[in-house]
């Protein structure tokens, strides 16, 4: 076809659209946006005066912070304890030497990988269970199933509601300080979080398999194994390992209320000044975090 | 009709929300016969099912299952539904098990709670489903998940753990919506086919008219919850297609 007698196309006409009619609604509601921004800008600035945000107090800080600074650069990476004058300390006990800063951090480090992974296994055994009494779907309908709906909500509600730090400072309190009361608090909140976390995957599968193991006859509980658990099973997996990997990185924290681990090391070393120290704390926490960071997200993704 | 498999007499069914699904159905199926129930959309075809294996409560009438009242107690709408095999327009298989586990989850009705927790099925039982599964020609595929499987291969499977509850009536609801024509032909050669060789009831709600009158020896057709047309293939009038289907019934 002749290109050269085509007609150019014709431009479209331009749409207008239609006026959108300005409403009184539209004017209270455009008022009321100014009216919040102005108040959160005031806010704001009552925000920073409260919380005595000064720049100068920072810097002039700054110059009583070169030891730290220096000490910080310098960790201590002592495989045994030695004196002032540098001679290796023997134990009194054993007459063996007695082991420096490296070896007992790494036995510290140790206890906190320990106490994550005890929490977080109660935590999921514990939660699994209960996370079918807290789906909706499978509890609606009968009186009984509303009641376990309710309290089993409530229940995760309730355990999320406390931070894991509360509930370590509690638990210390009861059983005395070490890795114990870490790991009570680690499983408590877990379940909370695993709990909620499992029924929403409950609630939102396919109901087409479950219907059709239904309809062979089978008893409450095979509808459940046969019909919902293969379809949650690699989400359930999956959120139990991020759940350890957060429970690494929090029970380093509850070690400082007392609740065992490195992190209550870390503390002591800061009251007493111990510097350099902390710092070969701090590199140690870095290098075991990394390391479990990298190893459980190879996990998750060949579970996937 | 006291040989009938199913019997419902008076059927009515009206949903909580106060839809009334079904009114004063009375039906029935003898061994071996395979009923076709067509209709509109929303006339009460899989509500029918769903009473007759005990999934819904009727709220008017009886349903006997071999002259048995089906809703008599909860356990025994359990026992009823042992016997009764069921396949569905989208499958239903469960994502993630194989498809050999697939068909011997058809047992679930039949196992007790820890065979069932461990997946521990008897010899016994693994040889029917792969005889199951070699029957509906996809025992080559007995290992693979479902997500493998083209629908017309899912509904095999599906049919094939039906037929492992060795069930006395198999229940089909609209088995063949979501499969083109080829395929639907397949699937309903297989279902009807061991049907008859094995002498199961079977009632299929179907969408093709052509299908239901090919497939059925007998046709039922609702319309608006009630039983409108029951006969032989060869008397289903255009006449009455369209008072079934409104003015807009070409033949399809
Ligand atoms: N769970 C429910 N709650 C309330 N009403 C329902 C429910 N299920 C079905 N209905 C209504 O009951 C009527 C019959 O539905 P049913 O599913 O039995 O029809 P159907 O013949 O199977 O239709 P289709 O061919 O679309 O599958 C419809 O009006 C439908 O809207
Ligand atoms: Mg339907």
């Amino acid at each position: 076809m002749p290109t050269s007698e085509q007609q150019p196309p014709q431009p479209a006409a331009r749409i207008i659209p239609p006026q959108k009619p300005r409403t009184l609604r539209d004017s209270l509601w455009t008022g009321l946006k100014w009216t919040l921004t102005a108040l959160f800008l005031v806010y704001l600035i009552a925000s920073f005066q409260r919380t005595e945000f000064n720049l100068y107090t920072l810097i002039s800080g700054g110059k009583d912070i070169k030891r730290v600074m220096y000490d910080l650069a310098h960790p201590d990476f002592s495989w045994v304890e030695r004196d002032a004058g540098g001679e290796v300390v023997l134990s009194r006990k054993t007459g063996q030497p007695k082991p420096g800063t490296v070896p007992v951090l790494l036995d510290e480090m140790n206890e906190t990988v320990m106490m994550s992974l005890v929490g977080t296994l109660l935590s999921v055994l514990l939660s699994f269970p209960l996370s079918f009494l807290a789906a909706r779907n499978l509890t609606k309908g009968s009186v009984s199933g509303q009641i376990a709906y309710n309290s089993v909500r409530f229940i995760f509600n309730v355990l999320r509601a406390f931070p894991p730090i509360i509930l370590a400072i509690i638990f210390v309190f009861m059983v005395g300080p070490g890795p114990f009361p870490g790991v009570l608090a680690l499983a408590l909140h877990s379940i909370g979080m695993l709990g909620k976390l499992f029924s929403e995957a409950i609630e939102s599968v396919d109901l087409a398999p479950v219907e059709a193991v239904r309809a062979t006859g089978a008893s409450n509980n095979l509808i459940v194994w046969f019909g919902i658990l293969p379809q949650v099973l690699p989400q359930f997996v999956a959120f139990s390992l991020y759940r350890w990997d957060i429970n690494i990185r929090m029970s380093i924290i509850l070690g400082i209320v007392g609740a065992g681990g490195i992190g209550f090391l870390l503390d002591q070393y800061i009251r007493l000044f111990q510097y350099q120290k902390a710092s070969t704390c701090f590199l140690i926490i870095l290098v075991a975090v990394t390391i479990l960071d990298w190893g459980s997200s190879w996990l998750r993704e060949r579970m996937g | 009709m006291s040989d009938a498999v199913f019997q419902t007499t008076g059927l009515g069914l009206t949903y909580p929300d106060g839809t009334r699904a079904l009114d004063s159905v009375d039906f029935h199926i003898r061994p071996g016969e395979v009923v076709s129930v067509i209709g509109r959309s929303g006339a009460g075809k899989s509500t029918l099912l769903r009473c007759l294996n005990g999934l819904l409560v009727p709220t008017d009438g009886s349903v006997q299952f071999r002259g048995k009242e089906v809703h008599s107690t909860p356990e025994h709408a359990r026992r009823v539904r042992r016997s009764v095999g069921m396949i569905f327009q989208s499958f239903g298989l469960v994502p993630r098990v194989s498809v050999l586990n697939n068909v011997l989850i058809g047992r679930a009705g039949q196992v007790g709670l820890w065979r069932g927790l461990f997946y521990h099925w008897t010899d016994e039982e693994k040889q029917l489903a792969l005889r199951c599964l070699s029957r509906v020609e996809i025992l080559e595929q007995w290992h693979k998940r479902p997500r493998e499987l083209s629908g017309g291969q899912q509904q095999r499977v599906a049919i094939a753990r039906a037929l492992c509850q060795q069930p006395a009536v198999l229940l089909a609801d609209e088995p063949v919506s979501a499969l083109d024509p080829a395929t639907a032909r397949v699937v309903l050669d297989h279902a009807v086919r061991i049907c008859r060789e094995d002498g199961i009831a079977m009632i299929a709600n179907l969408h093709s008219v052509s299908l239901a009158k090919e497939y059925g020896d007998r046709i039922v057709a609702f319309r608006q919850g009630r039983v409108f047309f029951e006969g032989l293939p060869a008397e289903l009038t255009d006449e009455v297609l369209r008072e079934i289907y409104g003015e807009h019934y070409a033949d399809f």
